[in-house]
């Protein structure tokens, strides 16, 4: 039998661990690595086709529009692609960049004539994306998405307080957060940017553990009515250990079919499935491994109280 | 009939109406307007980050602005999306104060956004395109309905009212204009560069107000109102957020995740066979009812499919799974409880229906609030997790516990092909 509510502590211990390991990096990095979605600025994602020296591209950056102090980031199976970050441009400005790489790096390219050579050129470099945000609709994005989440978790805890118990509402959020401190610590550890795509990501995790969550509460609601006199900590080992099988097939049936379109996918599919399978792997495991023991604690707490 | 030769006949009936179904779904119908998901030009729509093109957010530079000058602006940007080929693009009001514009396979919005930023330009012109008169003259435009005149008959007309030099402005033109030869007494009223209405004139007009006719209904009418009105802009518009997104990522990005989608399903359904074995294999028909589901939702409801969006819809699906996972093991703990495999079943479904009703709630809570307060992305995903968990209630709950009723009643009812392993096997009482 699995006894996760017994060894809480080793799980906790771990969590805990790599959540103190992100704040380490938080300030080593000098806070979150936040991107123009919710700072404001100018992304440009090309790939140029070719390999290429990320000191070249930071110069040419310079050098077409001084001061903008440009964070240039390399991508791409083959190393050609470039993520080009810097402060807010105006159309002029992020066209006359554009240009100047093109005149660069593609051969192909002609400022003169781009109208009538667009279909014709063969070439392998290709603008991905372009976006430029105003630092005052992310500032927004931002708060509303966290106002967003934390109505969602208000509601759910309401929910499950009543179809189950207070402690149980509490031990969900509880695994929420824990899942979401997880999460940011894995992007501050590896400096992964907070741009929408990690919004999906936390949205996921926040869907995906609370059902995943449930299924195992519902079982210890059950096992716990027929025993009354068992401990509570015991009932959750049981109820864990009996709802193990199917927690760990539906992961395997949900990263079967993430894991698929990461493998397909086109790049930005990738960039997105990614944290998904992430978030699908903390789920299951917090669902387990901290959902459950945090109940029994509270429970336990609220009864030599 | 027997009762095993009736579950066979449904058996039969459900699974080939699933079959079509999903196949209809999917394809459509040829030759009526019964579209198909996967339908090149009817079919699902992709969002921009699929298809590649310009998302631009304006905010107006005013706090609070009205709903009826939102309304203005709206329609006029509308005219000026129009006059530049944009017919394809969408202009929706996002909060209170912003505008959000998606320019489908457009990758350089910078025209776009030089044209919608100017102020609209409203003129009169006469025949030799001489300016008479421009928006500034013009202090309000009114759709109207009723007679122009005293024995005429109703009809839908513009009202405008015009400033002290406006009227003045007006009192002279339409005196030298209705002085011109026949087909050239008009007054066009132009924006930028488009004429929106030309109406003739008979003679004179000195009043503040006068009033534009001619063979309008209630939308033209209104729709050239605003387009007056929006000539004196309310407010100006600032760009808070331009995205644009290359053909190249999209062209295939669409092709490619439902490829993916479908393979995933193929996966989950041969998991579902080795683990499940029977029940497995009726979860699969109801795997197909989901996705057949899910693609007349998808459609019907003209959903923009975007990239969170397939995430919800892949979600979806685990979570489709998952309602048949926990249903299976509860069967099987029945099972190794010694229980017949009707019965088995019957106390499995009972037991699970909990458990996947508040799993599904509480996401359901979740989605919602998303859908409520999320912008643009975080609302493609809620829609398609929403509509995923939705259809896979239906589906996982009642086609199996259908299906599988009648899988029983055809007398199958060996423990293991419901999964449990020959040591654990209980012979059927």
């Amino acid at each position: 039998m699995l006894k996760v509510a017994e060894n809480k502590k080793i799980f906790f211990s771990i969590s805990i661990a790599i959540i103190l390991v992100g704040l380490v990096f938080y300030f080593v990095n000098g806070g979150l690595n936040l991107d123009i979605d919710y700072i404001g600025g100018t992304s440009l994602h090309l790939d140029l086709g070719e390999t290429y020296d990320v000191a070249d591209i930071e110069a040419l950056v310079e050098e077409t529009l001084p001061g903008t102090t440009p964070r240039v980031v390399k991508g791409g199976a083959e190393g050609t692609e470039v993520m080009i970050t810097v402060k807010e441009l105006t159309d002029e400005e992020s066209t006359k960049l554009l240009n100047a790489i093109r005149e660069k790096y593609d051969p192909s390219y002609n400022v003169e004539a781009t109208e009538e050579t667009e279909e014709v050129a063969e070439t392998k470099f290709k603008v991905f994306t372009r976006d430029t945000v105003s630092a005052t609709i992310g500032k927004e994005f931002g708060q509303s998405a966290v106002t967003s989440a934390i109505i969602a978790v208000l509601l759910m805890l309401v929910y499950i307080s009543i179809r189950f118990e207070f402690w149980s509402g509490i031990a969900a959020v509880v695994s929420l957060v824990h899942n979401v401190l997880l999460v940011l610590s894995i992007y501050t550890i590896f400096n992964l940017p907070i741009n929408s795509t990690f919004i999906a990501s936390i949205l996921t995790i926040v869907g995906y553990t609370i059902n995943d969550t449930i299924v195992i509460f519902d079982r210890i609601r059950e096992n716990n009515r027929f025993a009354k006199k068992t401990p509570f900590s015991e009932v959750v080992d049981n109820s864990v250990t009996q709802s193990l099988t199917r927690s760990i097939n539906t992961s395997i049936t949900t990263l079967l079919s993430i894991v698929v379109l990461y493998i397909l996918g086109v790049n930005s599919i990738k960039t997105f499935a990614f944290p998904i399978i992430i978030g699908v792997i903390i789920g299951t495991y917090s669902s387990i491994f901290i959902a459950s023991p945090v109940w029994s604690l509270f429970k336990k707490e609220k009864k030599n109280s | 009939m027997t009762s095993k030769s009736k579950s066979l006949t449904k058996l039969l009936v459900v699974v080939l109406l699933i079959a079509a179904a999903l196949y209809i779904s999917l394809f459509g119908i040829d030759g009526t307007s019964v579209t198909g998901a996967l339908k090149e030009n009817s079919g699902i729509k992709q969002g921009l980050d699929l298809s590649g093109g310009s998302v631009i957010t304006y905010q107006a530079e005013v706090e609070n602005p009205s709903d009826e000058d939102m309304g203005i602006v709206i329609s006029m940007l509308r005219t000026r999306l129009d006059g530049l080929g944009y017919t394809e693009a969408t202009i929706t009001r996002q909060g209170i104060d912003k505008i959000r514009i998606e320019i489908p396979n457009v990758d350089d919005p910078d025209k776009a956004k030089e044209t919608i930023g100017a102020t609209a330009e409203l003129t009169f012109r006469d025949k030799d395109m001489n300016v008479l008169m421009t928006g500034t003259d013009v202090k309000d435009a009114k759709q109207q309905y009723g007679p122009i005149s005293d024995a005429g008959v109703s009809e839908h007309y513009i009202e405008l009212t015009l400033t002290q030099e406006g009227q003045e402005k007006f009192a002279q033109a339409t005196a030298v204009v209705s002085g011109y030869g026949n087909n050239e007494n008009f007054i066009a009223i132009m924006l930028d560069n488009n004429v929106v209405s030309a109406p003739f004139v008979y003679e004179q007009i000195n009043s503040d107000t006068c009033t534009i006719s001619g063979s309008f209904d209630a939308e033209s009418s209104k729709y050239l109102a605003d387009v007056i009105k929006a000539g004196k802009l309310p407010f100006g518009l600032q760009a808070a957020e331009t995205r644009v997104v290359g053909a190249t990522l999209g062209e295939e990005a669409l092709k490619t995740s439902l490829y993916a989608c479908l393979i995933g399903i193929l996966l989950v359904m041969v998991f579902m066979l080795i683990i499940y074995r029977l029940p497995g294999f009726v979860s699969c028909i109801a795997l197909c009812a989901y996705v057949a589901l899910m693609a007349f939702g998808l459609n019907y409801f003209g959903v923009n499919l975007s990239l969170p969006g397939i995430a919800g819809i892949v979600l979806g699906i685990g979570m489709a799974v998952d309602a048949n996972v926990i249903i299976f093991e509860r069967v099987k703990d029945e099972l190794k409880n010694g229980k017949t495999t009707g019965a088995a079943v019957d106390a499995g479904f009972q037991r699970a229906f909990t458990s996947i009703l508040d799993a599904n709630v509480t996401t359901v809570i979740a989605a919602a609030v998303l859908l409520v307060f999320g912008t643009g992305q975080i609302k493609g995903f809620a829609i398609t997790l929403m509509m995923g968990i939705i259809a896979s209630m239906i589906t996982a709950i009642l086609v199996t516990r259908f299906l599988l009723r009648q899988v029983i009643g055809l007398n199958i009812r060996n423990p293991r092909l419901y999964g449990l392993s020959a040591k654990g096997g209980n012979k059927d009482a």
